[in-house]
């Protein structure tokens, strides 16, 4: 699904990324953890064609995300982005139909097709009671929905995410990733977000790609990589490692 | 208070009340003449011929091409403000954030200062050289502000600012060395309409046209990168050519509209933010009702201009100011209320 060839970037001064290489099968559920500056956005925002890499190459599906035309990435792949705040307002149900752009053409109306899909996205995300409430009165953790919803309209066979729970409590932090692992496990929707809590990745994620200073450190199923001697070295706090049922980062 | 009905709907409703407007409007002035006359000889009817010939000479030749021009000027600047503050992400980005205005003040300036007589497409030397102004001034302005091979919207505020602050100084500067066309200077930045003709609303219609038709294209993009550029891009917009594409189709129909009315401050400020509150904040809707309701409000505020006051006309930027500006301040309170800004 997405394989990245020796990609660097930078912003001007340094590498924030040096030589990152990876690949992600299809189907996964993939969390990247890493300390504050390690290149996690920096990374996602390449993939996403949000910055083109100084070097290296990103293919999705076997293709360069250079090649893709705008609108037909966005077929393929939705990017659910660190909140942004409008100073203009929109009900959700507006919103989540923005998710059907990439199929439209110019002076093209949304068909009751597109109405129907949106509608199916915000039951899946639990949002549609939602639906006529303006973006600006709904909760963090509705919001982030709603972003999902209108992801989920895209019918992307990707999902990508910049920190989903952020600034969420710990009962809308679940309730995010159960939806992705739910998209992930029903709908076989490609998962690949950046995360902050370690124990939530190891909770959730197939895999887990542990970054540092623009390098992946670790790369590997959450029982071979979330080690104290890995939290350690990437970290560096000191932390006890719970092994069952699924690795548990205690600092000590 | 209109959302939720259908939008053909509500657009027909305000294509009436423009067109009833623009009525009422011609029959008002210092001459007064009733509605009758006014279709009939609009409209060339039988009884058009009953009328009298100064009557008919009035509306054909002086008011009605007046109201068009004023119309279209008060939808341009409307339009143009929407999709600005769209762009710029920033509700109070005015049509004139290019500096559109201060290069066809000076442009204007020296057209009164050294024109002589000279005409060019139907336009008098100053109207030309307001629009030389302007168009130097958006060129200037997005050049310095796309150095890196994207648009930046905080370079082109602050280009704006001061490509505003430098051709005003120069625009005071000369007239401090010509006293005599002070007068003339004043009066053409303050906006108005009183040399509107038919040449005018010809010159301006074609370029409305087009532009508009490109704003209206690019409605579900504006709603789009409202939400935030990188999910636009990510829904499949292609950001940076929406961003150039309407910054220059829409100051290019700023130019235009400028050249022949001069500066008209605030209307695209604060008909965006009204039709907002009535209509909300899809462009698909927003678009055409900011067109219809700029163009209302303009000829209202032009109507007054002309005959407000008996044997002198008020310049019509003035209105559109005193009206507009507290108008304006009452939002701007509302919505830091309401924690919006």
């Amino acid at each position: 699904m997405i394989k990245v060839d020796q990609l660097k970037f930078g912003y001007g001064d340094g590498d924030v990324l040096q030589s990152v290489s990876l690949s992600v099968k299809k189907g996964k559920f993939v969390c990247v953890i890493g300390p504050n500056g390690s290149g996690k956005t920096t990374l996602i925002k390449n993939i996403c064609k949000l910055l083109k890499p100084s070097s290296g190459s990103i293919y999705i599906s076997g293709r360069n995300v250079l090649k893709f035309r705008q609108k037909d990435f966005a077929k393929s792949v939705a990017v659910v982005h660190q909140g942004s705040n409008s100073a203009f307002d929109f009900n959700v149900e507006e919103a989540v139909l923005m998710g059907r752009y990439p199929y439209l053409k110019r002076f093209q109306n949304e068909s009751t097709m597109d109405r129907e899909i949106a509608l199916d996205a915000l039951r899946q995300t639990d949002t549609l009671h939602l639906k006529d409430k303006s973006l600006h009165t709904i909760s963090g953790g509705e919001r982030q929905r709603v972003m999902i919803a209108k992801a989920l309209a895209q019918e992307p066979e990707l999902l990508i995410l910049d920190e989903p729970i952020s600034n969420l409590d710990i009962k809308y932090q679940v309730e995010i990733l159960k939806l992705c692992q739910k998209l992930n496990q029903t709908k076989g929707i490609t998962i690949f977000m950046t995360l902050h809590d370690i124990n939530l990745a190891s909770r959730f994620a197939d895999e887990v790609i542990i970054m540092k200073n623009g390098e992946i450190q670790h790369f590997g199923r959450p029982d071979d990589v979330i080690t104290e001697s890995n939290i350690k070295n990437v970290y560096d706090v000191d932390v006890m490692v719970q092994k069952s049922p699924f690795p548990l980062v205690i600092p000590v | 208070m209109f959302k939720g009905q259908k939008y053909q709907l509500k657009i027909f409703i305000l294509v009436v009340l423009v067109v009833l407007l623009g009525v009422i409007s011609i029959t008002q002035g210092s001459v007064k003449i009733p509605v009758d006359d006014v279709v009939n000889t609009i409209l060339k009817t039988d009884a058009a011929d009953a009328i009298k010939p100064s009557h008919q000479f009035i509306i054909t030749s002086i008011r009605l091409p007046r109201i068009l021009l004023a119309g279209m000027v008060g939808g341009i600047l409307s339009i143009v403000g929407v999709v600005f503050q769209a762009i710029f992400k920033n509700p109070m980005a005015d049509p004139y954030v290019m500096g559109v205005s201060a290069g066809a003040s000076f442009g204007a300036t020296l057209g009164i200062v050294f024109g002589i007589g000279v005409s060019f497409l139907g336009m008098g030397v100053v109207s030309m050289m307001a629009f030389i102004g302007a168009l130097g001034t958006m060129f200037i302005v997005y050049f310095l502000a796309n150095g890196v091979g994207r648009i930046s919207t905080t370079a082109i505020l602050l280009a704006g600012v001061v490509m505003n602050a430098i051709l005003s100084s120069l625009v005071s500067f000369m007239m401090m060395m010509f006293h005599n066309d002070i007068d003339k200077i004043v009066t053409w930045t303050m906006g108005s309409f009183n040399a509107a003709s038919w040449e005018y609303v010809k010159l301006l219609v074609v370029p409305m046209t087009l532009g508009l038709i490109y704003l209206l294209s690019i409605s579900r993009e504006l709603n789009a990168m409202m939400i935030g550029e990188e999910e636009a891009k990510n829904t499949g917009v292609n950001v940076e050519a929406i961003k150039r594409n309407a910054l220059i189709i829409a100051s290019l129909m700023m130019a235009f509209s400028v050249s022949v009315s001069g500066i008209i401050g605030f209307v695209g400020l604060i008909v965006p933010h009204l039709l907002r509150i009535l209509f909300g904040y899809n462009h698909k809707i927003l678009l055409p009702v900011s067109f219809l309701g700029g163009a209302s409000f303009m000829i209202i505020c032009d109507t007054f201009a002309r005959s407000a006051m008996e044997n002198m006309e008020i310049p019509v930027g003035i209105i559109t100011s005193m009206i507009g500006g507290p108008f304006f301040l009452m939002l701007l309170y509302q919505q830091k209320k309401k924690n919006v800004i």
